[in-house]
């Protein structure tokens, strides 16, 4: 079914001056530079002199985060915190509470952005420190 | 060792479609890695069909906090690497332009989609100027009506032209062969002309499409080596 069709096309001018390696065989060392276009394969002969654009650059994090905001690319990701994470809180704790004080816990926790378990931690060692 | 991604703030522009062509026809010169930073990963359900070739390996883990990485890893790994992205103006859309060493913007030709694609652009050329080194990109044209150029179209290829937006000769023409990629998860060559009709058409237009872009490549190599 599939009739093999020979390659059209001639890409020897944008792979790396090196030998062709073979396709995925075993793991190679990283290719000096990530971009295509290396600067200096030879010095250009003639007008050597002519101000080159810096080394390939990429725009910092910083500044793609700020353009993201510039711009409305906003992040689709939740953030990485969410109300489960590596913390070592691995017991359960299941309490009747008063609805006040159960009010005030959730409040205090989304007030200063932490989870409730953070919260519970913080509760803990303020008691631990009144009674000092 | 080029990379290219296809950025399109509007989904269904055919970013998956166009970059699967592309790799697909790129591997049969040398190793790709697709990159497939799409939430709903289609490339590698596409891949997880077991017919890709096989110089042709998915990357599907990339996320905002990986793809550089990621993108980087595929670059040590094979000559040709391809990101397909989500169609919305996201984080992670910025960040690929970023590693990439050109982009292709897909578009229908409507006006919606344009205005779309200018945002992406617009994207690119803030790079441009942050980095201070020329980020090349062209627009490519797709679904396209394989009998006639729709008015709307030929607009907004006059527009486009006007505004000194790049755009490749080639269309890639609306056929039933590009979706039947998808459907039956096979490689343009294994599709089989009994299920699938105008598939020699469909191979020349994305032979004649990936030929495109290798100059482009190229065009883009040379300047900056200049």
């Amino acid at each position: 079914m599939s009739d093999e069709r020979s390659n059209p096309f001639d890409v020897d001018d944008l792979l790396d001056p090196k030998p062709a390696k073979p396709p995925l065989a075993k793991p190679v060392t990283p290719a000096p530079t990530p971009i295509a276009a290396s600067p200096t394969p030879e010095a250009p002969t003639g007008e050597a002199a002519e101000p080159r654009p810096p080394a390939p650059e990429r725009p910092s994090r910083a500044q793609i985060e700020q353009l993201a905001r510039d711009t409305g690319f906003i992040s689709r990701e939740r953030p990485r915190m969410g109300r489960r994470h590596r913390t070592g809180r691995d017991r359960q704790l299941n309490l009747k509470v008063r609805t006040v004080d159960l009010d005030d816990f959730y409040a205090f926790a989304d007030r200063e952005g932490i989870t409730l378990g953070e919260a519970f931690e913080r509760a803990v060692s303020a008691l631990k420190a009144l009674s000092r | 060792m080029p990379t290219i991604a296809f950025v399109s703030p509007k989904g269904g522009a055919g970013k998956t479609t166009s970059a699967l062509l592309l790799a697909q026809e790129l591997s049969r010169a040398a190793p790709v890695t697709i990159v497939d930073a799409d939430p709903n990963r289609p490339i590698k359900t596409w891949h997880d069909g077991g017919n890709a070739p096989e110089n042709l390996r998915v990357v599907s883990d990339a996320d905002e906090e990986t793809i550089i990485d990621r993108v980087e890893e595929a670059q040590a790994n094979t000559p040709f690497v391809v990101i397909d992205l989500e169609g919305t103006a996201a984080k992670i859309v910025l960040l690929a332009i970023a590693v990439a060493d050109f982009v292709v913007i897909p578009t229908q030709g409507s006006e919606l989609d344009a205005a779309q694609s200018a945002r992406a652009i617009r994207a690119v050329r803030q790079q441009e100027k942050m980095s201070g080194r020329p980020k090349p990109f062209a627009v490519l044209l797709t679904r396209t009506s394989a009998a006639i150029m729709s008015r709307t179209m030929q607009h907004l290829q006059n527009s486009m032209a006007q505004a000194g937006i790049p755009m490749l000769a080639t269309t890639l023409v609306e056929r039933e062969a590009f979706k039947a990629m998808f459907s039956f998860k096979q490689t343009l060559e294994g599709l089989s002309s009994t299920n699938v009709s105008g598939l020699d058409k469909a191979r020349a237009n994305a032979e004649a499409f990936t030929a495109e872009i290798i100059e482009e490549l190229k065009k883009a190599k040379a300047r900056s080596a200049a």
